[in-house]
């Protein structure tokens, strides 16, 4: 295995698990949910440290390369991990519909016996959690419509985005309930920023692998699209 | 000061009824609310039957769910002691008079208690001991609560840990995590002894292959819930909190 890759896997390992600790400091993630991702990054980082543990394993399951090894090690832990997603998936969603059920259910007993103090199935917003307060509607840097609202301390239940740049006051209600959690805007982009800045990173890189490869070509001239071709000939 | 009892029952139909009258016969001065965890036996009919205090959660969701559920229901009526006890008769309503009076008395905002400060009663199985001493130790290097017995689940939380409690509450064996939790948040935690008997009827849900998952598990949670919050320390002599990392 070469010393990059060995640095490769280590970098990825220490990455893997500040992200994972930032997403749990934040209330994004639960611990349980966590620990996969922990030990897959250990993993990572235990096999850069004693490559003669991939080297064994390859010698006794007749892989030609180590680092193959590694590939092969990552996807089956992969496969796994996306089997047991699909399992909580189907149960959560089990789960949900029974929820949706009782709820359906009990609000049709309410209303039956003419009481709807503390619930309201109508704007279904009567909930300990949440409260209503006035928003300002303003558009952020990336000229995305948002919400500002002051956040809330500690709760973690469902949330509507929060913060966004000056706005014309408005008077239309918002539900705040809290920061980070599940439905955050803040969340859905995070994901995102750190591919932007891996591919940032390689551009130059890439470019120039693209023009010595060209330039390498004895043929490149057929290579050209036909419109570029009749230029250069 | 109002109490509240918190009763979480997961399949509890033989053991809960004994548990209740005795807490409403000889325990009146204490209210109480029972949490059926969604029992697949006769735990809700049997609340239902003798108009017990009760709240059916619709899902399953595990001791750590329903306790929560519990604190919630505190939060939302007000109470200001709550206590934890539970539905297998292992607790004795006895000491829920000794575990809330440092609370009363302003010293503390959590009491466990704990079989191990007077090593009297139902001790629990050897192994689970030495899991169990393993625990307090990596505790208190966490967070520096002193705990002897970190997976009891007999304690009073004050008015603003049920607060805390009610928004953040671990849900996989959540007893030793929730001490961190709320010790990393400035609580004073205290321990009394308490003498806890053997369960009489149903099964524990805890076997071995579970036994290991539980101990990794929790381990490894505790580490990180130091790592991803740092220590708020309460100065006894000026009360005010600095936190360190």
């Amino acid at each position: 295995m070469t010393i990059t890759l060995r640095v490769v896997l280590i970098v990825a390992c220490g990455l893997t698990c500040w992200y994972t600790l930032r997403k749990i400091r934040k209330s994004q993630m639960q611990i349980e949910d966590s620990l996969f991702w922990i030990f897959l990054s250990f993993g990572l980082a235990v096999v850069s440290l004693f490559p003669g543990l991939a080297e064994y394993f390859a010698g006794v399951l007749g892989i030609y390369s180590p680092t193959n090894f590694v590939f092969l090690a990552v996807i089956f832990l992969l496969l796994i991990k996306v089997f047991t997603l699909t399992l909580k998936f189907s149960q959560l969603e089990e789960k949900l519909k029974r929820l949706v059920q009782r709820i359906a259910i009990e609000e049709g007993k309410r209303r039956k016996a003419g009481k709807t103090d503390g619930w309201d199935e109508e704007n279904r917003g009567g909930n300990m959690d949440c409260v209503t307060v006035p928003g300002k509607t303003g558009k952020n840097n990336s000229g995305v419509t948002m919400e500002e609202v002051e956040t809330d301390t500690m709760v973690k239940v469902v949330g509507i985005a929060e913060a966004g740049n000056q706005g014309k006051p408005d008077n239309r209600k918002v539900q705040k309930c809290g920061r980070g959690g599940v439905n955050s805007r803040e969340n859905k982009e995070s994901v995102f920023e750190v591919y932007r800045y891996i591919i940032l990173l390689f551009l130059p890189h890439l470019y120039v692998r693209c023009a010595e490869l060209f330039f390498s070509m004895p043929d490149r001239v057929s290579v050209l699209p036909p419109c570029v071709r009749r230029r250069a000939v | 000061m109002r109490t509240l009892v918190i009763i979480p029952a997961y399949n509890e139909a033989e053991n809960i009824k004994k548990v209740v009258d005795d807490l409403i016969t000889n325990y009146p001065q204490y209210d109480y609310i029972i949490v059926d965890d969604s029992s697949k036996d006769e735990t809700a009919a049997i609340c239902r039957q003798n108009n017990y205090s009760f709240v059916s959660l619709p899902i399953n969701l595990g001791i750590g769910g329903g306790v929560q559920t519990g604190y919630k229901y505190a939060l939302e009526h007000d109470y200001d002691i709550a206590v934890q006890h539970d539905g297998d008769g292992q607790h004795d309503p006895a000491y829920i008079g000794q575990v809330i009076k440092p609370i009363l008395d302003g010293q503390a905002d959590i009491v466990i208690g704990s079989r191990f400060l007077e090593r009297e009663g139902f001790q629990s199985s050897a192994g689970r001991r030495v899991g169990i001493k393993f625990l307090s130790a990596l505790i208190r290097l966490c967070c520096g609560a002193r705990v002897k017995d970190v997976t009891s689940g007999f304690r009073a939380v004050n008015k603003k840990y049920i607060r805390f409690y009610a928004e953040e509450y671990p849900s996989d064996y959540p007893e030793p995590e929730a001490i961190v939790t709320a010790s990393l948040n400035g609580a004073k935690i205290q321990e009394v002894a308490v003498v806890m008997r053997e369960r009489e009827n149903g099964v524990s849900s805890i076997n071995l292959k579970r036994s290991v998952y539980y101990m990794v598990k929790v381990s490894i949670a505790i580490v990180i819930c130091r790592v991803t919050r740092g220590r708020k320390k309460i100065n006894l002599h000026t009360m005010t909190t600095r936190r360190d990392q």
